[in-house]
């Protein structure tokens, strides 16, 4: 009988080996942090494919232009390293640059820029705009040839900021993070509370999405409670000249007693409204159309935004 | 434990084969579903370059079909131009931006492998496509994961126009993938406890069985061995249980012998003393006997005494022989052609008496290991017997012959025989053929079982064939070599057979009137063609051999010539083939023609070590 038991014993152990194999990895962030007195210089990959970041001394406490002038001498000299090189694309030299008061600097590149191939012109102007705006006092950077605007595409690229290049798509690019205003409701459940919560946009789940899961997940602030029902999933979101289609799971419907319909409803309608490609909101369950929710909403309707049950 | 073993087989494929279906399926799935996407992605593309997005012609309809697109796959469209500015995201969050991820400009320099042009990461599915404006055909999108050698040069002179980025989600896929694992999982676990729940049932009408089995061979070791197991259950539980119930009827059977035999020897052992007592008391209860009645009786008692006495001594030698720890014979290279002679020796004045003729023919000199008190014993019981149970003026005769295996004794007689029915109980302890004669022969009844006995000790056979009114005949056959597990090997019993047979051809002198011929020839087929050579050649090795033997022996020795082959008369003509390679051995007997004292016996071999002896070589001289 013992022996028995072992064998179940060790049916059960071969289980779990089996299935600890569907583990999820985790993903690996490359990315460089800059200490104190550091500031992160984006070089050009040797095979011009990519930025490189390397932390790089300096004292920050010098003149804004003393260091944008170290920074420039830096990015731009001769390297030697095997896997990155100077952000110039070759041949091009760097003519000028002008730290000026609004915080801009110019910066003047020579006419051979325009033979460089498209992919060495961005990665240069990437790599000096990335390094250079991190030094206070600059956020933007102009960039002219022969002192004449920079032309792409027969136009004027205008002032670049570290904003306007998106380096990677991973979660910790810290630019495209924004606050976005989810609804969420009292202790007693009969009013939502609106609070700002930080999304990051950057990564691939669109804003509709990232606001429904917020407001399932709920936030740790106290005085906020969650309006959908708990093991809501959700299906899908997807929006439409305005009109943002919500699919949950079978448990939205299943309301809890103390929070009111409409707060839960209007708790998701108001907070996707909040987004600027949204206007009105329309349910389906499990890929279905309800007449009602919870018995008295109709709810084959398209939702708009209702402030009247916000607590002011 | 073989269902236990068998159970956690099973359950162990199942769970691979469950695994390896979810592993397959989530593979196939994956694939399809970026193929979908990039095909649907190529086909959106192509619309845009036709019709110049990326040149700056943007039109409300694309922007729609892109937007439709995104939502399809659930997911995020990104449209860069040449000069990797985002002109589209159906996100609305990076338009105007610039794209310098490092797949995005790997994908528009051409030097994006496939696998990373479209990979896999976490819920997504992203997707690099270039957009090549092909002058060839007008306006034709050459994808990355279709680039070939011809469309890499043609991209090297074309720069992309543009690229497209997607990600697609392929959360829909793994939200099956995981109620496909989930349902497994419960069938899964369904199907072990099923197996677990058959493994015990089974385990337990199993153990039942053997449960039944141990208690009633408990039952029977406590001594009810009337009681048999009940046949039943599994085909082998069946056999199990047949087997058991006829070792226990063996035992059964033996025990019932064994009760026999003792209620035998009180009886054998009792009948002599009763007839003495009751000569003694005739003697005691009468007066003024004559000294002649006292002198008779006094003989019979002391005959009675002599009785008692062998039959004694009989059972303690079969006793002796049926200890095991007196099991072992003593063995010893014994010529037994000497060992008869000397039985005969003392046994032909025994048969004188009756006037038996006792004939001994010796085909060979033989020699075996052999225990030469116990054989003795059984050879001499044997004769003993022929002459008991003979007729007066009869014969015996006693053959002795070997092959390279076993040498075969015969005892043949002219006696009263043995009725069929009772040819089986012959070798049985006090068995009686005819109670009545026992008393006038003056056997014990135990004379045949010892014989039996010290033959089956040297692992050997008797057979007894036997007509009433005609004689009877036992024939003995012992291995030649003594081995204590009887597969001894043919090798070992060659080298004891050459051994014995060098001994025994200067030892042997006058005793068979047969020559035995052994000649190796290379094969069958020149044997039969070649048979006068051979021949020739067998008579040259006889004749200087026997010349040797002059040499050795000296002037004491008689010597006859032996008689040219050619005119003696081949008695046996035996051809055993064992392998092609190895040389054949033609084995000849021939009876010389002269008769009577002086004959020879002599053997010449050649390559016998070498050589297998042929198996049947010598039997077939029996008549």
């Amino acid at each position: 009988m013992t022996s028995r038991k072992f064998s179940i014993l060790l049916c059960f152990l071969m289980c779990f080996c089996v299935l600890s194999g569907c583990s999820s990895k985790d993903e690996e962030s490359h990315g460089v942090k800059a200490e104190k007195d550091e500031y992160v210089l984006y070089y050009v990959s040797i095979d011009s494919t990519k930025l490189v970041p390397k932390a790089n001394y300096f004292d920050k406490r010098q003149e804004t232009e003393k260091q944008a002038e170290e920074m420039i001498m830096i990015l731009t000299r001769e390297m030697t390293s095997p896997s990155y090189k100077s952000v110039l694309p070759e041949k091009v030299q760097l003519q000028d640059y002008m730290v000026e008061d609004t915080g801009s600097i110019t910066i003047d590149l020579s006419v051979s820029y325009y033979d460089a191939v498209s992919s060495a012109r961005i990665l240069c102007r990437a790599a000096l705009v990335k390094s250079l705006t991190q030094i206070e006092g600059i956020d933007r950077v102009d960039f002219t040839v022969d002192a004449q605007p920079m032309m792409e595409n027969d136009s004027a690229i205008g002032s670049l900021t570290a904003d306007s290049f998106i380096d990677s798509n991973s979660s910790n690019d810290s630019n495209q993070v924004q606050d976005i205003t989810v609804y969420y409701t009292n202790v007693t459940g009969d009013l939502l509370e609106p609070i700002q919560i930080p999304m990051n946009l950057g990564n691939n789940v669109s804003a509709e999405q990232l606001v429904i899961e917020q407001l399932i997940e709920g936030t740790d602030e106290k005085g906020y409670y969650n309006t959908i029902p708990k093991g809501t999933r959700l299906i899908s979101v997807s929006t439409k000249d305005g009109v943002c289609y919500v699919d949950f799971s079978e448990e939205f419907m299943k309301l809890g007693k103390d929070v009111q319909d409409q707060v839960v409803i209007y708790s998701v309608v108001n907070s996707l409204c909040e987004l600027s490609t949204v206007s009105k909101v329309s349910f389906t369950i499990e890929g279905e159309q309800r007449t009602l929710y919870n018995g008295n909403i109709p709810f084959n309707q398209i939702f708009e935004r209702n402030l009247d049950i916000v607590d002011n | 434990m073989i269902f236990v073993c068998f159970s956690i087989l099973t359950i162990a494929f199942i769970m691979l084969y469950s695994v390896i279906v979810q592993k397959t399926y989530e593979r196939k799935v994956l694939e399809q579903k970026k193929n979908y996407t990039i095909n649907q992605s190529n086909i959106l593309l192509n619309q845009l370059i036709s019709s110049g997005y990326f040149n700056g012609n943007t039109n409300r309809n694309l922007e729609n079909q892109i937007d439709q697109l995104a939502t399809i796959f659930d997911g995020r469209i990104m449209l860069v131009d040449a000069n990797y500015e985002i002109l589209t995201d159906t996100y609305q969050l990076n338009q105007g931006r610039y794209l310098v991820s490092e797949n995005a400009i790997k994908a528009m320099t051409g030097v994006l492998s496939d696998e990373e042009n479209n990979r896999i990461e976490g819920d997504y599915i992203e997707c690099y496509i270039p957009a090549f404006l092909s002058s060839s055909q007008g306006t034709e999108v050459v994808a990355g994961t279709e680039q070939s050698k011809d469309q890499e040069n043609l991209q090297s002179a074309n720069a992309p126009v543009g690229l497209m980025v997607i990600f697609a989600s392929v959360k829909d896929s793994y939200n099956t993938l995981d109620y496909i694992k989930q349902q497994s999982q419960t069938l899964f676990v369904l199907f072990c406890f099923c197996i677990l729940v058959v493994a015990v049932v089974i385990t337990m009408v199993l153990t039942g069985h053997f449960r039944e089995f141990t208690q009633s061979i408990n039952s029977i070791a406590e001594g009810r061995t009337d009681e048999t197991l009940l046949v039943h259950g599994f085909t082998e539980m069946r056999d199990l249980a047949e087997a058991f119930n006829s070792a226990v009827a063996k035992l059964n059977k033996l025990e019932e012998s064994r009760q026999e035999f003792v209620s035998n020897v009180s009886h054998e052992l009792k009948t002599p003393i009763t007839s003495i007592k009751v000569l003694a008391d005739s003697l005691l209860t009468q007066e003024d006997i004559p000294a002649e009645v006292y002198r008779e009786f006094m003989e019979d008692i002391v005959d009675e005494i002599d009785r008692e006495n062998k039959i004694i001594n009989d059972l303690l030698s079969l006793v002796k022989m049926d200890q095991k720890s007196n099991n072992v014979l003593n063995v010893a290279t014994v010529n037994i052609n000497e060992l008869l002679e000397l039985l005969l020796k003392r046994l032909r004045p025994l048969a004188a008496k009756r006037n038996i003729e006792v004939v001994y023919e010796s085909f060979r000199a033989v020699s075996a290991e052999i225990d030469e008190v116990k054989l003795t014993l059984a050879l001499s019981n044997l004769i003993e017997n022929a002459i008991k149970y003979n007729i007066d003026e009869g014969w015996i005769r006693i053959t002795l012959n070997a092959d390279h295996k076993y040498f075969y004794v015969k005892i043949a007689d002219s006696g009263v025989g043995i009725p069929e029915d009772c040819q089986g109980h012959v070798f049985e302890r006090f068995y009686r053929v005819d109670k009545a004669r026992s008393r006038d022969t003056g056997g014990t009844g135990l004379g045949l079982a010892i014989t039996h006995r010290a033959i089956s000790m040297h692992h050997g056979t008797i057979k007894l064939h036997s007509k009433p009114g005609e004689g009877t005949t036992f024939t003995v056959r012992i291995p030649l070599t003594y081995s204590v597990n009887m597969a001894a090997t043919i090798a070992g019993q060659n080298s004891a057979d050459e051994e014995r047979r060098t001994k025994s051809r200067h030892s042997e002198k006058k005793v068979a009137a047969a020559v035995t011929t052994t000649v190796a020839v290379p094969n069958v087929t020149e044997v039969q063609g070649n048979l006068g050579e051979v021949l020739n050649a067998a008579n040259q090795n006889l004749m200087s051999r026997s010349e040797e033997k002059t040499e050795e022996k000296g002037s004491g020795t008689v010597v006859t010539e032996p008689a040219p082959l050619q005119n003696a008369e081949p008695d046996v003509v035996v051809l055993h083939t064992e392998e092609m390679d190895t040389p054949e051995v033609v084995v000849l007997h021939a009876e010389t023609p002269e008769s009577g004292e002086e004959s020879m016996n002599t053997g010449i071999e050649e390559n016998t070590s070498e050589v297998p002896f042929p198996e049947e070589g010598g039997k077939t001289d029996d008549e």
